[in-house]
Parts: C-alpha cells; sequence; structure tokens
C-alpha cells in the first residue's frame, strides 16, 4: 500500500535527516525550483513551438531532440529533489487533496511527454494534431505546477 | 525616506487589502512563482547557447529573437506581481535582508545584458555562428545564469526573514 | 576537422559547467553565509518538534495577514510574571478553510494555544491547536509545512 511505502520514507535516515536539519528542507526546495524553472523553460519552448509560436526554423520534434537532455535531466533533479522533500512529511503529502493532484498530473504529464508527444513529433506537419498535443501537455504541467503550489496553501 | 515610502504603502487600501486577503495574495503569488519559467526558463536557454551548450547550429542572434520575446512577456508578469506583493509587505521587506539581496541581484542581472548589448554584442556578426562563443560573451551568459540562481534562491527565502 | 571540434567542444563544455557550477556555488554560498540560525518557514527549520508547550491567556495583538497570521498572548508564568508570547498560524484562507474567522479572535479574548516552541528560544510558538473563546478547537498549522499533526490532518472536518 502506498500509505505504507510514504511511512516507510519518512522513517528512512534520509526521511529523518529531512525532517530534523534545520536547512535541508529550504535547500533542497531551492534545487526543486530551480530544476522546474529549467524544465518550464524546456517545456515551454516545445510546446509553444507545437502552437506554432518560436522557432520557425526548427519542427517542434527537432526542438524537442535539441531540449531533451536539459529536459529529462532537470525532470530527474527535480524528482530527487521533490522524493526528499516528500520524505519531510510524507504523510501529510499522501493525505494532501493538492499533493495527490500533482501526483495525477505529473504522471499523465510524464506519460504524454515520453508517450504521445514523440510519436506526434515523428508525424510533422499534422497542424491539428500538433496544437492539440501542445495545449494538452501545456495544460498538464500547468497543473502540475499549480498543485504543486497549491500544496503549500490548501 | 525609503522607509516612510515603503510604510505608506504598506498601510495603504490596496496594500492591506491584498495583505489580508484570502485569495488575492496566493494568486499574486503563485502567478510570480510560476512566472519564474517564463522570465528564468527561456533566458536560461539563451544563456546556454552563448555557453555552447545548446541550440549550437543556430545563430546567437537567432536564438536571442525566438526567446527574448517570452523573456519580455515574462519580465512583464513577473514585475507585476512583484510589485504588488511588495507593495502589500513594503514596511516588512524594507528590513529583509534575502529581499535587500534580491533587489540587488536583479539590478546587476539587468544591466548584465546592458553591457553585453553596448560591448561584445556589437560584434555579433563576426561570432554569431559560433558554437564557443567570445569569452566576453560566455561570461555573460554565466553572470545571467549565476545571478538569476541567486536570485530565486533569495526570492524563495524572503519567507525566512519575514518577521 | 569536426573531430577535433567536438572534442574541444567538450572539453570546454566541461570546463565551462565547473566553471558555472562554481560559480553557482559561490552566489549560494555568500546567500548562506547571510542566513543567521534561525532559518525561517517549514516548520522543522523553525520549530522545534520535540518542545511543545501550551500557552493560556489573553489575547494583546493579532496580526492577519499573508502569508501567515499572528497572534500575541499575555502568559502569566508559575512565578506570576507576565510573558507576551508570539503565535504563528496559517494565513487567512487557511485559517478561513478550518473554521476560524476573521473576528473568531479578538485582543482581550482568552486563549489556549498547543504548540511547538521556536528552535531559538524566543517567545515564537507555532500553533498546531488553538482553543477560541468558543471552545472551538482549530487546527492552526500550515499545510505542508511538516509540523506535528500530520496524523491528525486526515481526519474529516479537520
Amino acid at each position: 500500500m502506498v500509505l505504507h511505502l510514504f511511512k516507510w520514507l519518512g522513517e528512512t535516515p534520509v526521511g529523518f535527516f529531512m525532517q530534523q536539519s534545520t536547512y535541508a528542507f529550504a535547500i533542497v526546495e531551492m534545487f526543486h525550483l530551480l530544476s522546474l524553472t529549467i524544465l518550464g523553460g524546456a517545456i515551454l519552448l516545445i510546446d509553444l513551438r507545437l502552437l506554432g509560436f518560436g522557432f520557425k526554423s526548427q519542427t517542434a520534434g527537432q526542438l524537442a531532440k535539441e531540449l531533451r537532455r536539459w529536459l529529462q535531466g532537470s525532470l530527474v533533479i527535480a524528482a530527487i529533489s521533490g522524493i526528499l522533500l516528500l520524505a519531510e512529511e510524507p504523510i501529510k503529502c499522501y493525505y494532501s487533496p493538492a499533493f495527490r493532484l500533482k501526483m495525477l498530473l505529473l504522471i499523465l504529464a510524464v506519460l504524454f511527454y515520453f508517450g504521445v508527444q514523440d510519436r506526434i513529433f515523428a508525424r510533422n506537419g499534422k497542424l491539428a494534431l500538433e496544437r492539440t498535443a501542445g495545449i494538452i501537455s501545456l495544460a498538464l504541467w500547468f497543473g502540475v505546477a499549480l498543485s504543486g503550489r497549491a500544496i503549500g496553501l490548501l | 525616506m525609503v522607509l516612510r515610502f515603503c510604510q505608506w504603502l504598506y498601510d495603504s487600501g490596496i496594500g492591506t487589502q491584498i495583505r489580508e486577503s484570502i485569495w488575492v495574495f496566493p494568486i499574486i503569488e503563485t502567478t510570480h512563482v510560476l512566472g519564474m519559467a517564463l522570465l528564468v526558463g527561456t533566458i536560461a536557454m539563451l544563456d546556454l547557447r552563448l555557453l555552447g551548450l545548446l541550440f549550437k547550429q543556430e545563430a546567437v542572434s537567432e536564438v536571442a529573437s525566438r526567446i527574448l520575446p517570452l523573456t519580455w512577456a515574462g519580465f512583464a508578469v513577473m514585475f507585476t506581481s512583484g510589485f504588488l506583493l511588495f507593495w502589500a509587505e513594503a514596511a516588512k521587506s524594507y528590513y529583509n535582508p534575502a529581499f535587500r539581496l534580491k533587489l540587488v541581484l536583479l539590478l546587476l542581472v539587468g544591466l548584465n545584458p546592458l553591457v553585453f548589448h553596448f560591448t561584445i554584442y556589437r560584434s555579433v556578426a563576426t561570432w554569431n555562428y559560433q558554437v564557443v562563443t567570445p569569452l566576453r560573451a560566455r561570461m555573460a551568459g554565466v553572470f545571467s545564469l549565476a545571478l538569476w540562481t541567486g536570485i530565486i534562491c533569495a526570492g524563495r527565502a524572503i519567507a525566512y526573514f519575514q518577521k | 576537422m569536426s573531430i577535433d571540434n567536438s572534442m574541444y567542444n567538450n572539453v570546454l563544455s566541461i570546463k565551462i559547467m565547473r566553471t558555472k557550477a562554481a560559480f553557482h556555488r559561490l552566489v549560494f554560498a555568500t546567500f548562506l553565509a547571510a542566513i543567521p540560525l534561525i532559518a525561517h518557514h517549514s516548520f522543522s527549520a523553525e520549530f522545534d518538534g520535540t518542545k511543545p508547550i501550551q500557552l493560556a491567556g489573553v489575547v494583546t495583538r493579532i496580526e492577519w495577514a499573508n502569508p501567515h497570521v499572528y497572534f500575541y498572548v499575555d502568559v502569566k508564568t508559575p512565578s506570576g510574571k507576565i510573558e507576551n508570547w508570539g503565535c504563528e498560524t496559517a494565513g487567512p484562507g487557511g485559517l478561513l478553510r478550518k473554521g476560524w474567522k476573521r473576528d473568531s479572535l479578538k485582543v482581550g479574548d482568552q486563549v489556549t494555544v498547543n504548540g511547538y516552541r521556536a528552535k531559538d528560544g524566543s517567545k515564537l510558538a507555532d500553533a498546531r491547536y488553538i482553543t477560541l473563546p468558543d471552545g472551538h478547537r482549530v487546527f492552526g498549522g500550515t499545510p505542508g509545512d511538516g509540523g506535528p499533526g500530520d496524523t491528525e490532518a486526515k481526519k474529516p472536518g479537520d
């Protein structure tokens, strides 16, 4: 059960460290924010291109290929820092509606990026398809960001 | 005196309403946080081009012309939301060392492209397609990334010092 | 030609990335050096989960503001001295969602606060549970701050 997993996380040495340290949460959170900034920038460039704005000299697919390392790299850092942040308050997050929504949207966004968008990039030029993909991707990631922010508010 | 101006902003109707609001403050703050991707996330890509790490096949001026409109849109969002947040908290922010540091860094990150533009960028035609751009261009990129990193961290730290 | 170029680029890329990383660390370190021992926000940064405290007294001041609502309580110590304690809670939106209205607590009201002391030893507490004058008990923590009360947060109506 997920609850047991979360509980376990909070009781690992890493969990205890995050809970007791005065600075760890703040520092990890800053890494989370910085990686999200790069991730957001990459996603914006790709999805806006899908919608027809930006690098006209490249297709969305070429742009995605160009940005792949940065997008995936920042996503990894965001994920690792995110897990560390989670370890500081796992049970609270488990029951937080904002956290749950964020995780759901995050899974969908990542699946969409790796699963669907790649196929759409392969078929260059199908305008309606590209536009739809761009809107869906932007909406999903925007939702992730919004619900992530809401964790601290709701 | 600056403090009096900050106190005036803080005590004003608008400042108070934002500060005591249920939704308005959270919405403005959320906009400010999400806007980071639009402002910093995009300019970082241009900086990475200057460092020869991204868009290596594109001319620097081409990358700039594609990215800067987004960055400016981001700036509009961040400046507006940031100013409103400041308005609501002005008297407290005045004493906040993280806020002061953030302002100084913002000033520097604004000067950086100005210097870049009026010096090394003037000769861009000679190095536009180079993957390894001139040292000064690379320095501009490094400064930009370092300063924005500091700005984001200082911005987050404001909450840690707010009394 | 292209091989030389890319090798040079790789070495240069690494050098630049290292310089960048060093730069970032420098900015970070300069900034960190400015933090005094008190780091606010995020429960564990400011408050001590092993130092619970109960405050009972009269409200002297309320700051109904974002990002946190603060209220101050005059507490009588066993020796008879009056100490003024600050209590930090969620923002106006967060409190309202817990049933705490703007006028639920007024200056002059009797209030009981269960919370945790600030790590720096100052007269500041993170107010986890507040018993309002009308007897209503409210959870005052900021959601996601990592403080105790997590297991209680799951109860409906909390």
